[in-house]
Protein backbone atom coordinates (compact mmCIF):
# COMPACT_ATOMS: atom_id res chain seq x y z
CA UNK A 1 0.00 0.00 0.00
CA UNK A 2 1.77 2.92 -0.66
CA UNK A 3 2.50 6.08 0.83
CA UNK A 4 -0.06 8.26 -0.88
CA UNK A 5 -2.47 6.14 0.37
CA UNK A 6 -1.93 7.02 3.98
CA UNK A 7 -0.98 10.70 3.03
CA UNK A 8 -4.24 11.21 2.18
CA UNK A 9 -6.18 10.04 4.87
CA UNK A 10 -4.09 12.91 7.21
CA UNK A 11 -1.60 10.04 8.37
CA UNK A 12 1.86 10.83 8.24
CA UNK A 13 4.43 8.27 7.64
CA UNK A 14 8.33 8.41 8.14
CA UNK A 15 10.39 8.79 5.24
CA UNK A 16 10.47 5.78 2.76
CA UNK A 17 13.49 3.77 3.96
CA UNK A 18 12.24 3.39 7.21
CA UNK A 19 9.70 0.35 5.79
CA UNK A 20 12.38 -0.70 2.93
CA UNK A 21 13.22 -4.37 3.93
CA UNK A 22 17.29 -5.09 4.22
CA UNK A 23 18.21 -8.66 3.88
CA UNK A 24 20.01 -9.16 7.15
CA UNK A 25 21.90 -11.49 9.15
CA UNK A 26 19.38 -13.87 11.45
CA UNK A 27 21.69 -13.68 14.28
CA UNK A 28 23.25 -10.35 14.56
CA UNK A 29 21.52 -8.10 12.62
CA UNK A 30 25.01 -7.18 10.60
CA UNK A 31 24.88 -6.28 6.92
CA UNK A 32 26.32 -8.93 5.03
CA UNK A 33 29.50 -7.28 4.50
CA UNK A 34 29.95 -7.65 8.32
CA UNK A 35 29.19 -11.00 8.51
CA UNK A 36 32.07 -13.47 9.56
CA UNK A 37 31.81 -16.49 7.96
CA UNK A 38 32.96 -19.82 9.90
CA UNK A 39 36.50 -20.49 9.89
CA UNK A 40 35.54 -24.03 8.32
CA UNK A 41 37.43 -26.05 6.45
CA UNK A 42 35.28 -28.34 4.11
CA UNK A 43 35.97 -31.74 2.55
CA UNK A 44 34.35 -34.32 0.24
CA UNK A 45 34.44 -38.22 0.65
CA UNK A 46 34.28 -40.21 -2.68
CA UNK A 47 35.66 -43.54 -3.87
CA UNK A 48 37.29 -43.98 -0.70
CA UNK A 49 39.16 -40.37 -0.30
CA UNK A 50 39.44 -37.43 0.51
CA UNK A 51 39.49 -34.29 -1.08
CA UNK A 52 40.22 -30.32 -0.07
CA UNK A 53 40.44 -26.96 -1.26
CA UNK A 54 42.53 -26.36 1.94
CA UNK A 55 45.78 -27.93 0.90
CA UNK A 56 47.56 -31.53 1.19
CA UNK A 57 48.60 -31.18 4.84
CA UNK A 58 44.58 -30.31 6.03
CA UNK A 59 43.50 -33.18 4.05
CA UNK A 60 45.91 -35.33 5.90
CA UNK A 61 45.14 -34.52 9.09
CA UNK A 62 41.61 -34.83 8.61
CA UNK A 63 41.86 -38.08 6.70
CA UNK A 64 43.71 -39.20 9.87
CA UNK A 65 41.05 -38.04 12.38
CA UNK A 66 38.08 -39.09 10.20
CA UNK A 67 39.41 -42.88 9.86
CA UNK A 68 39.78 -42.91 13.49
CA UNK A 69 36.23 -41.71 14.26
CA UNK A 70 34.89 -43.93 11.67
CA UNK A 71 36.36 -46.73 12.71
CA UNK A 72 34.93 -46.09 16.22
CA UNK A 73 31.91 -45.34 15.23
CA UNK A 74 31.31 -48.81 13.85
CA UNK A 75 32.78 -50.52 16.93
CA UNK A 76 30.28 -48.68 18.99
CA UNK A 77 27.59 -49.41 16.48
CA UNK A 78 28.76 -53.31 16.27
CA UNK A 79 28.17 -52.98 20.28
CA UNK A 80 24.70 -52.23 19.71
CA UNK A 81 23.99 -53.78 16.99
CA UNK A 82 23.01 -50.53 14.94
CA UNK A 83 25.02 -50.90 12.22
CA UNK A 84 27.43 -48.23 10.45
CA UNK A 85 27.35 -44.38 11.72
CA UNK A 86 26.19 -42.61 8.39
CA UNK A 87 27.83 -38.72 10.69
CA UNK A 88 29.89 -38.80 12.98
CA UNK A 89 31.42 -35.52 15.29
CA UNK A 90 34.41 -35.35 17.86
CA UNK A 91 35.25 -31.90 19.50
CA UNK A 92 37.81 -31.06 21.97
CA UNK A 93 37.90 -27.86 24.09
CA UNK A 94 38.83 -25.76 20.76
CA UNK A 95 38.19 -27.84 18.26
CA UNK A 96 35.56 -29.73 16.53
CA UNK A 97 35.85 -32.55 13.44
CA UNK A 98 32.85 -34.55 11.89
CA UNK A 99 31.71 -36.33 8.91
CA UNK A 100 28.64 -37.09 6.79
CA UNK A 101 27.55 -39.40 4.35
CA UNK A 102 24.41 -39.02 2.18
CA UNK A 103 22.19 -40.56 0.95
CA UNK A 104 23.55 -43.03 -1.01
CA UNK A 105 25.32 -45.24 1.76
CA UNK A 106 27.57 -45.64 4.35
CA UNK A 107 30.10 -47.39 2.84
CA UNK A 108 33.63 -46.51 2.82
CA UNK A 109 33.23 -45.45 -1.17
CA UNK A 110 30.03 -43.80 -1.09
CA UNK A 111 30.20 -40.10 -1.38
CA UNK A 112 29.94 -38.12 1.47
CA UNK A 113 31.39 -34.61 3.17
CA UNK A 114 33.04 -33.64 6.41
CA UNK A 115 34.46 -30.27 8.01
CA UNK A 116 36.66 -29.17 10.64
CA UNK A 117 37.23 -26.02 12.83
CA UNK A 118 39.08 -25.16 15.71
CA UNK A 119 36.85 -23.69 17.85
CA UNK A 120 33.99 -25.46 19.60
CA UNK A 121 30.45 -25.09 17.81
CA UNK A 122 27.26 -26.24 18.03
CA UNK A 123 26.96 -29.86 17.05
CA UNK A 124 23.76 -29.66 14.95
CA UNK A 125 24.62 -26.51 13.27
CA UNK A 126 28.13 -28.39 11.70
CA UNK A 127 26.17 -31.40 10.49
CA UNK A 128 23.46 -29.16 9.14
CA UNK A 129 26.23 -27.38 7.29
CA UNK A 130 27.96 -30.68 6.20
CA UNK A 131 24.61 -32.07 4.82
CA UNK A 132 23.76 -28.95 3.12
CA UNK A 133 26.97 -29.94 0.66
CA UNK A 134 25.04 -32.71 -0.81
CA UNK A 135 23.01 -30.35 -2.85
CA UNK B 1 31.19 -46.49 45.83
CA UNK B 2 28.95 -47.09 43.30
CA UNK B 3 26.41 -48.41 46.07
CA UNK B 4 26.99 -44.86 48.21
CA UNK B 5 26.20 -42.36 45.22
CA UNK B 6 24.01 -43.94 42.85
CA UNK B 7 20.60 -43.25 44.81
CA UNK B 8 20.61 -39.81 44.88
CA UNK B 9 21.87 -40.07 40.91
CA UNK B 10 19.51 -42.08 39.77
CA UNK B 11 16.72 -40.40 40.25
CA UNK B 12 17.93 -37.19 38.59
CA UNK B 13 18.91 -39.40 35.44
CA UNK B 14 15.98 -40.67 35.31
CA UNK B 15 14.52 -37.53 34.78
CA UNK B 16 17.03 -36.55 32.33
CA UNK B 17 15.99 -39.82 30.48
CA UNK B 18 12.30 -38.08 30.09
CA UNK B 19 13.73 -35.06 28.31
CA UNK B 20 13.10 -34.71 24.57
CA UNK B 21 13.50 -37.72 22.26
CA UNK B 22 16.18 -39.73 24.92
CA UNK B 23 15.75 -43.77 24.63
CA UNK B 24 18.20 -44.61 27.05
CA UNK B 25 21.17 -43.51 28.99
CA UNK B 26 24.40 -45.14 30.46
CA UNK B 27 26.53 -43.37 33.62
CA UNK B 28 30.07 -44.44 33.98
CA UNK B 29 32.90 -43.57 36.26
CA UNK B 30 36.15 -44.62 35.00
CA UNK B 31 35.64 -47.94 33.26
CA UNK B 32 32.98 -48.68 35.76
CA UNK B 33 29.20 -48.44 34.91
CA UNK B 34 27.27 -46.54 37.61
CA UNK B 35 23.73 -46.46 36.43
CA UNK B 36 22.45 -48.39 33.64
CA UNK B 37 19.64 -47.01 31.89
CA UNK B 38 19.84 -48.23 28.25
CA UNK B 39 17.22 -50.78 26.51
CA UNK B 40 20.27 -53.44 26.19
CA UNK B 41 21.67 -56.25 27.82
CA UNK B 42 24.35 -55.68 30.25
CA UNK B 43 27.13 -57.10 28.47
CA UNK B 44 26.82 -54.56 25.05
CA UNK B 45 26.42 -51.82 27.51
CA UNK B 46 29.46 -52.83 29.22
CA UNK B 47 31.61 -53.17 25.64
CA UNK B 48 30.01 -50.07 24.75
CA UNK B 49 31.52 -48.37 27.59
CA UNK B 50 35.11 -49.93 26.76
CA UNK B 51 34.77 -49.16 23.34
CA UNK B 52 34.18 -45.32 23.57
CA UNK B 53 36.78 -45.30 26.48
CA UNK B 54 39.27 -46.90 23.68
CA UNK B 55 38.40 -44.12 20.93
CA UNK B 56 39.28 -41.09 23.72
CA UNK B 57 42.58 -42.97 24.26
CA UNK B 58 43.22 -43.19 20.14
CA UNK B 59 43.28 -39.41 19.80
CA UNK B 60 45.35 -39.03 23.51
CA UNK B 61 47.69 -41.45 22.24
CA UNK B 62 49.00 -39.29 19.55
CA UNK B 63 49.65 -35.46 22.29
CA UNK B 64 47.58 -33.98 24.41
CA UNK B 65 44.58 -34.25 22.66
CA UNK B 66 41.45 -34.71 24.70
CA UNK B 67 38.44 -35.62 23.12
CA UNK B 68 35.70 -34.50 25.62
CA UNK B 69 32.71 -35.40 22.90
CA UNK B 70 31.94 -37.98 20.70
CA UNK B 71 28.65 -37.97 18.61
CA UNK B 72 27.48 -40.79 16.14
CA UNK B 73 24.40 -40.79 13.81
CA UNK B 74 22.89 -44.29 12.81
CA UNK B 75 20.05 -45.78 11.37
CA UNK B 76 17.17 -44.28 13.34
CA UNK B 77 19.23 -43.04 16.60
CA UNK B 78 22.27 -40.94 17.40
CA UNK B 79 24.68 -41.81 20.27
CA UNK B 80 26.31 -39.09 22.22
CA UNK B 81 29.45 -39.57 24.89
CA UNK B 82 30.36 -36.86 27.25
CA UNK B 83 33.16 -36.89 29.83
CA UNK B 84 33.75 -34.90 31.96
CA UNK B 85 37.04 -35.53 34.81
CA UNK B 86 36.46 -39.18 35.42
CA UNK B 87 32.98 -39.39 34.72
CA UNK B 88 31.06 -40.74 31.18
CA UNK B 89 27.41 -40.34 29.94
CA UNK B 90 26.49 -42.13 26.92
CA UNK B 91 23.01 -40.70 26.23
CA UNK B 92 20.50 -42.42 22.76
CA UNK B 93 18.39 -39.65 21.04
CA UNK B 94 16.14 -39.92 18.42
CA UNK B 95 16.04 -35.91 16.99
CA UNK B 96 19.50 -35.01 15.40
CA UNK B 97 18.05 -31.47 16.41
CA UNK B 98 17.95 -32.08 20.38
CA UNK B 99 21.89 -32.87 20.78
CA UNK B 100 23.07 -29.30 21.65
CA UNK B 101 20.89 -29.21 24.60
CA UNK B 102 21.21 -32.59 25.42
CA UNK B 103 24.98 -31.74 26.05
CA UNK B 104 24.67 -29.23 28.05
CA UNK B 105 22.68 -30.84 30.37
CA UNK B 106 24.43 -33.52 30.20
CA UNK B 107 27.71 -31.55 31.17
CA UNK B 108 25.76 -30.37 34.25
CA UNK B 109 24.54 -33.40 35.17
CA UNK B 110 28.08 -34.64 35.05
CA UNK B 111 29.62 -31.35 36.92
CA UNK B 112 27.41 -32.84 39.93
CA UNK B 113 28.23 -36.20 39.77
CA UNK B 114 31.93 -35.64 39.49
CA UNK B 115 31.62 -33.33 42.95
CA UNK B 116 29.17 -36.42 44.36
CA UNK B 117 32.48 -38.72 43.76
CA UNK B 118 34.86 -36.62 44.58
CA UNK B 119 33.07 -36.12 47.99
CA UNK B 120 32.91 -39.81 48.99
CA UNK B 121 37.03 -40.26 47.75
CA UNK B 122 38.21 -37.37 49.33
CA UNK B 123 36.25 -36.26 52.28
CA UNK B 124 36.50 -32.70 53.24
CA UNK B 125 38.94 -32.43 56.57
CA UNK B 126 36.53 -29.91 57.93
CA UNK B 127 33.78 -32.62 58.05
CA UNK B 128 36.17 -34.50 59.56
CA UNK B 129 37.10 -32.13 61.99
CA UNK B 130 34.11 -31.02 62.93
CA UNK B 131 32.06 -34.16 63.58
CA UNK B 132 34.68 -35.16 66.28
CA UNK B 133 33.90 -31.55 67.77
CA UNK B 134 30.39 -32.23 67.92
CA UNK B 135 29.29 -32.53 71.59
CA UNK B 136 25.58 -33.45 72.02
CA UNK B 137 23.77 -30.80 74.19
CA UNK B 138 23.23 -31.78 77.89
CA UNK B 139 19.93 -31.73 80.05
CA UNK B 140 18.57 -28.22 80.21
CA UNK B 141 19.08 -26.00 83.16
CA UNK B 142 16.18 -25.25 85.64
CA UNK B 143 15.57 -22.34 83.56
CA UNK B 144 15.25 -24.37 80.47
CA UNK B 145 18.76 -23.81 78.32
CA UNK B 146 21.01 -25.48 77.74
CA UNK B 147 24.08 -25.57 80.18
CA UNK B 148 26.56 -23.17 79.08
CA UNK B 149 29.48 -24.37 81.23
CA UNK B 150 30.33 -27.26 79.48
CA UNK B 151 30.11 -27.02 75.81
CA UNK B 152 31.12 -24.97 73.48
CA UNK B 153 27.85 -23.24 72.39
CA UNK B 154 27.83 -20.16 74.40
CA UNK B 155 23.98 -18.85 74.59
CA UNK B 156 23.34 -15.64 75.66
CA UNK B 157 19.84 -15.58 77.33
CA UNK B 158 17.39 -13.35 75.62
CA UNK B 159 16.53 -11.42 78.98
CA UNK B 160 19.63 -11.60 81.80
Amino acid sequence: MGGLFWQRRGICLPSQPFFETKEQHPYFLMSDSEVLPLPLQLFTLKDGQVASDSGQEAVNNYAADFQGLRHFGLKIGECLELGPPWCGTLQEVDFTLNFAYFDAGTDAQDPGAGALIGERIALFELLTRVNSMEA
Amino acid sequence: MAASITPSLRSALERLKHAGSVNGMLLCWRRQILINLLPFEEFRCERLLQSVHDARAHFASGGDRDVATFWFGYEGVFVLALFQGECLLITLHTHASEVDFLRRVGLTFLDDTQLLVQALLQPSPDDETSRDETQPLGEPGVDGLPPQSSGLTKVIPRHA
